[in-house]
C-alpha cells in the first residue's frame, strides 16, 4: 500500500469510532496532519511508505486514538467493575448450580445432566445483562446528580447476635423433630384426625431412609451443635467463620446428593415439592454464604488494621 | 530496569500534567497542528502526535482555543489560536506554575539537605 492508501486506512478506521457529527472535521483534519507529519519523517527512512508506517505505529490504534478525540464514556463506571466481577461471577454460579439441580430433581432420570446445565446460560446471560443495565444506571445517575454527603454506617457488630442464634436453634430443632417424624407431627397438629391418606404423602422412601436420610439428620445435629458452640463463644472469632463455611459448604453438598441421589418420599408430587424447597434452601444459602464471607474478609480487614494500631 | 521503567513512565506523566501550559504557551499566533508540534520539539517539549491533536480539539472544545480552516500553498489545515478565554487561563495557569516550581524546589531542596 502506498502512504497515501495507508493514511486513507487509518483515518477511516478512526473516524468510524467517532460520533457522526465529528467523522467529517475529524477525518480532514487528520488526513491533513498525518500526511504532514509523514512528508516531515520522509527524509528519515528509506521511502515515503516506511515513514508513514511508522508514523501511524507511533500515532497509536483507532481505537485509542478515537478514545482521545471522543469523550467516551463508560457503560459501567470503572468504580463498578469490580462489584460487577463479584456480582456477575457469583450470580452465574449460583445459576449454573441452579441449573444442576434442576436436573438432579427431574423426574426423567435420564436427563443429560449437561443438558440441564446448559439450559441455565440463557438466566446466565439474562443476569449479566441485568447488571449491565442496573450499574450502568447506577452509574448515569451518579453524573447527572450531585453525590450525596457520606454518612457513616453502623460499624458490624463484633458479638454475636445471641438472640437472634436462640431462636434460629429453637427453628432449626422444631424442623429437625418435623423432618425425621412428619407423620407424627401431622397426627399431632391435626389431633389424630388426619386420614390416612393426607400421612401417606409424608412417607419417606426406603431407599432415602438407609443412608441419605441418616447422613443429613447427622449433618442437622451438627449444624445445631455449631450453633449452641457459636451461641455460648465470647465472640465471633476467625475460627468460628471458618468452621460455619466449611460445615455450611459440606452440608449443602450432601443436601444436593441427598435430593439428587433417588426419591426423598414414595409420592411423586410430595418428592417433587421436597426436592425443589430443598434446592431453593440450598442456592439461598449459597449466597447467604458468599455474602457472609464478603462481610468477615471486610471486617476482618478493619480489625486488623485496629489491632496493628493499638 | 525497574528504576529506567519506572522513571520513564513517571517522565511521562510528569509530562503529561504540563503539555497544555506548553500548548496555550505557543498559540498567542496560529499555528497549525504540525507546526505546532515541531515548535514545541524544538523549544525542549517533545509531545506524540497521538496526544496533541486531540487535544487541540479539547481545548478548543472547552473554549479556550479558536480555529480555521485555511489554504495557502498545498492542502487545507487547520488553524489554532488562543481565544480570549484561552489567554486568561494562560496567564492563571503561568502564575500557578511558576508558584509550584517556587514550591516544588523548596521542597526538593530540603530532600536534599536530608542527604
Amino acid at each position: 500500500m502506498t502512504a497515501d492508501e495507508l493514511i486513507e486506512s487509518y483515518v477511516a478506521d478512526v473516524v468510524m469510532l467517532l460520533p457522526r457529527k465529528q467523522r467529517r472535521d475529524v477525518a480532514l483534519e487528520l488526513r491533513a496532519l498525518l500526511a504532514d507529519e509523514v512528508d516531515g519523517a520522509a527524509g528519515r527512512h528509506e521511502n515515503r511508505e516506511a515513514a508513514c508506517r511508522e508514523i501511524l505505529n507511533g500515532f497509536g490504534r483507532p481505537t485509542e486514538v478515537a478514545a482521545r478525540y471522543g469523550s467516551p464514556v463508560a457503560i459501567i463506571d470503572p468504580v463498578d467493575t469490580r462489584r460487577f466481577i463479584i456480582y456477575a461471577v457469583s450470580g452465574a454460579v449460583i445459576l449454573l448450580y441452579g441449573g444442576l439441580l434442576r436436573g438432579l430433581i427431574d423426574p426423567q432420570r435420564g436427563t443429560n445432566l449437561n443438558a440441564a446445565v446448559d439450559r441455565a446460560w440463557p438466566y446466565v446471560f439474562g443476569w449479566l445483562g441485568f447488571l449491565v443495565l442496573a450499574l450502568g444506571l447506577v452509574g448515569w445517575l451518579r453524573r447527572r446528580r450531585p453525590a450525596p454527603a457520606w454518612k457513616p454506617r453502623p460499624r458490624l457488630p463484633e458479638g454475636i447476635n445471641r438472640a437472634g442464634r436462640a431462636v434460629g436453634i429453637a427453628f432449626f430443632i422444631i424442623g429437625t423433630v418435623v423432618l425425621v417424624n412428619p407423620m407424627w407431627t401431622i397426627r399431632f397438629v391435626s389431633g389424630g384426625r388426619a386420614m390416612q391418606a393426607a400421612q401417606d404423602v409424608f412417607t419417606y422412601d426406603d431407599d432415602f431412609l438407609r443412608l441419605r436420610g441418616p447422613v443429613v439428620l447427622g449433618f442437622l445435629i451438627g449444624s445445631i451443635v455449631i450453633q449452641a458452640i457459636i451461641l455460648v463463644s465470647r465472640r465471633y472469632q476467625p475460627w468460628i467463620f471458618w468452621v460455619e463455611t466449611g460445615y455450611g459448604l459440606g452440608f449443602l453438598a450432601v443436601l444436593t446428593w441427598a435430593i439428587g441421589a433417588g426419591p426423598v418420599f414414595v409420592t411423586d408430587t410430595t418428592d417433587q415439592s421436597a426436592k425443589g424447597i430443598v434446592a431453593l434452601v440450598i442456592l439461598l444459602s449459597l449466597l447467604d454464604l458468599a455474602v457472609r464471607a464478603r462481610r468477615f474478609d471486610a471486617r476482618h480487614a478493619v480489625e486488623a488494621y485496629d489491632r496493628s494500631s493499638t | 530496569m525497574v528504576v529506567d521503567d519506572a522513571v520513564e513512565k513517571l517522565e511521562q506523566e510528569l509530562r503529561r500534567g504540563v503539555v497544555v501550559l506548553g500548548v496555550l504557551s505557543q498559540l498567542g499566533t496560529p499555528r497549525y497542528g504540525y507546526e505546532l508540534r515541531q515548535c514545541l520539539v524544538d523549544g525542549g517539549m517533545p509531545i506524540e502526535e497521538g496526544t496533541l491533536y486531540p487535544l487541540l480539539r479539547r481545548l478548543e472544545a472547552q473554549g479556550l482555543l479558536t480555529s480555521e480552516w485555511r489554504t495557502t500553498s498545498g492542502p487545507p489545515r487547520r488553524y489554532y489560536a488562543l481565544g480570549p478565554n484561552g489567554r486568561r487561563v494562560l496567564d492563571r495557569l503561568t502564575g500557578s506554575w511558576r508558584e509550584m516550581t517556587k514550591v516544588l524546589d523548596q521542597l526538593l531542596e530540603g530532600t536534599s539537605d536530608d542527604g
